[in-house]
Formats: structure tokens, sequence, C-alpha cells
């Protein structure tokens, strides 16, 4: 009678363990975490080309702050206009 | 005897009295009046006949005669200079009185500012086609037009642009001009820069003349020809960027169509 009472606890304890989910996974199925993965790397994707973006605006600002504080880059004159045509009279 | 004496002392009176008779009043010649001939360095000096008995005319240049005629008229032959004029009559010894005098001299006028057209201050100058002289005018007033004979503009909005001489008749076109403008403009011609100072120059070029020229250095004479064919120059003496503003000294030969400025 022993020996049943430790064997039937033996099969309830492996039901127990055998009922787990898969480790690491929290529940969560194959599918839907790949898909979650492929959001993840495209958010990651789209943030890299919102970081590259910000870095040529600033990389252009600076740029264009340097050459404002300097003084070097003198803001260009609209074109004159044309004289009107020299014409011999005499 | 006594009787005999008496007659030859009458008779003496008589012939002493009609040899101091009034001496023969010549009549000065009239209608005096001198011009441009064709090649604009001629001047012809015209006159009306004296119907009186005389021998002919003596024409005078300042002062000095030049010329004795039998018959009215004269052309004083490319004289490279200016001057007075006038003729009289005569008849053996006798001379009459002088006609009127007649002058080519150019009439100057200096210390002339002029604005650009953008700047504070008149910008047009014309000349009075009766004695010469020189008066500027703003360009903002179309009721000058007909009194303006060249303006000063850089042929754009403010006055910081390349400086020039234009002919009026161009006014309305000038990106300087802001304003409404509707008027008559008279036309004018100008000259490059003169090869001679301002006071060196006698008679000025026959043709180069442009609608308008470049005022670029101080001390340049330009020659000017107006549409109504009278000839002055312009000597640019100082020019002020600053208030756009250029100081000339000018001249003008009143008769029209002399291209003679020697003064």
């Amino acid at each position: 009678m022993r020996k049943m009472a430790i064997l039937l606890i033996a099969v309830v304890a492996l039901m127990v363990i055998g009922c787990q989910p898969p480790e690491g996974m929290g529940g969560v199925s194959q599918e839907a975490f790949d898909e979650l993965k492929t959001q993840v790397e495209t958010m990651q994707t789209d943030l890299d080309n919102v970081h590259a973006s910000l870095d040529q605006l600033i990389e252009d600002y600076n740029a264009l702050k340097a050459k404002v504080d300097k003084g070097s880059a003198p803001v260009p004159k609209p074109p004159a206009p044309s004289k009107p045509p020299k014409v011999k009279v005499k | 005897m006594k009787k005999l004496l008496g007659l030859t002392l009458a008779f003496t009176a008589l012939l002493v009295m009609v040899g101091c008779g009034d001496e023969v009043t010549l009549v000065a010649p009239g209608n005096f009046t001198i011009a441009a001939a064709t090649n604009e360095v001629d001047v012809v000096l015209d006159w009306d006949v004296v119907t009186e008995e005389i021998d002919g005319y003596y024409v005078y240049f300042n002062t000095a005669a030049i010329g004795t005629l039998t018959t009215a008229g004269y052309t004083h032959v490319d004289p490279q200079e200016t001057g007075t004029y006038y003729v009289t009559a005569y008849l053996d010894e006798d001379e009459s009185d002088p006609s009127t005098t007649e002058s080519t001299a150019p009439v100057i006028a200096d210390n002339i500012t002029l604005a650009e057209i953008n700047a504070t201050g008149n910008s047009g100058l014309g000349w009075d086609r009766t004695d010469g002289s020189a008066t500027t005018y703003t360009m903002a007033d179309a009721t000058n037009a007909a009194l303006i004979d060249f303006y000063f503009s850089d042929w754009a909005a403010g006055y910081a642009g390349t400086y020039e001489f234009y002919t009026p008749d161009l006014v309305e076109t000038d990106p300087g001009v802001t304003w409404p403008m509707s008027g008559t403009w008279n036309s004018c011609s100008f000259t490059e820069v003169l090869p001679d100072p301002f006071d060196d120059v006698t008679v000025l070029p026959a043709s180069g003349y442009y609608n308008h020229t470049e005022v670029t250095a101080t001390s340049a004479a330009y020659g000017v020809y107006t549409g109504d064919d009278y000839f002055g120059m312009v000597e640019v003496k100082s020019i002020n960027t600053g208030t756009g503003e250029v100081e000339v000294r000018v001249a003008f030969q009143p008769v029209q169509g002399l291209r003679i400025l020697e003064h």
C-alpha cells in the first residue's frame, strides 16, 4: 500500500512537471513571438533612420551656424536689374 | 575894293560852312544773328542788308576785325574758340555803330549736386535755352519733364549700384522708380569719358553719343547732346556713394547745334 502511494505521488509529480510550459516563452506562442520580434526589428530600423536624419540635421545646422558666426558666408546679393541697352544716338 | 573884300569873305565863309557840314551817319546792320553751320563747328553770321550807301561791312570776333565784306553774311570757319561777334557798316573812313553782339561762349555752372534717383535730392538737370543756366529738378514730378535734359541713377532700387547719367526718356522704366510716373520726357545722349579734362575741351566729338554713360571717375568730363540739338558738357567733381550724390560742373553751348565748348 505504501508502495502504491509512492507510485501515485510519483505519477502525479511527473504529470505536473510534464504540463509546465516551455521555459522562457512566458506562455506566448512561437508565432506571436516571431511576429513581435519582427515588429521590434522594424521599429529598430525606423529608429535608426530617425537617428540618422537627426544627425544629418544637426550637422547641417552646426555647419550653417559656424558660417554665420564667422561671418564668412555673406548673404548673396540679389542680381542687379539689367541696365537698358546702350544705344548709339549720334 | 571894300565891297570885293566883303564878297570874298562871305564866299569863303560859305565854303567853310558847307565843308564843315554834319558827318554822314551810317546805319548799324540790323537783325544780326549767329548760328551753327551744318558741320557743327563753323559759325554762320547773318544780318539785314544796309540800304543806305555803304562800301561794305566789317566783322568782329572778340573785338578784333576778322573780315571785310561787300555783301551781308559771313561764315567763321572752324574758329576752335568761342567769343562775341558783331558787325559794322563802313563808307570810306566812316564806320557805323556795331550791330547787336552775339556770343558763342558756353555758360558754365559749378558746384551742382545731383542725387541718385533714390537718394535725397534732385536727380535731374536741365539747361535754360535762353540764358544757358542750369537747374536741378526732382524726377518724382513729371511736370518737370520738359525742363530736364538728363538725370542721375544706378538703375536699381537704393543708391549703392553703378552710377550713370541717363536720358530722361528712360526714367519710367528705371527700377529705382517706385512711384507712379507718366510724362513726356526729353531725350539726351552722352559721350564716354572725354580724352581731355573739362577745361581743355575745345570742340566736342561729332559722334559717339549714347543714351547713358557710366560715371566712375572724378575729374572725368562727358559730352552731352540734347534731343533738340544743343551741346553741353558735364564734369564729375566728386562721387559720394554714402549719400548717393555726385557734384558736377556743367557747360552749355547756347547756340543750337554748335559743338564748340572752348571756355
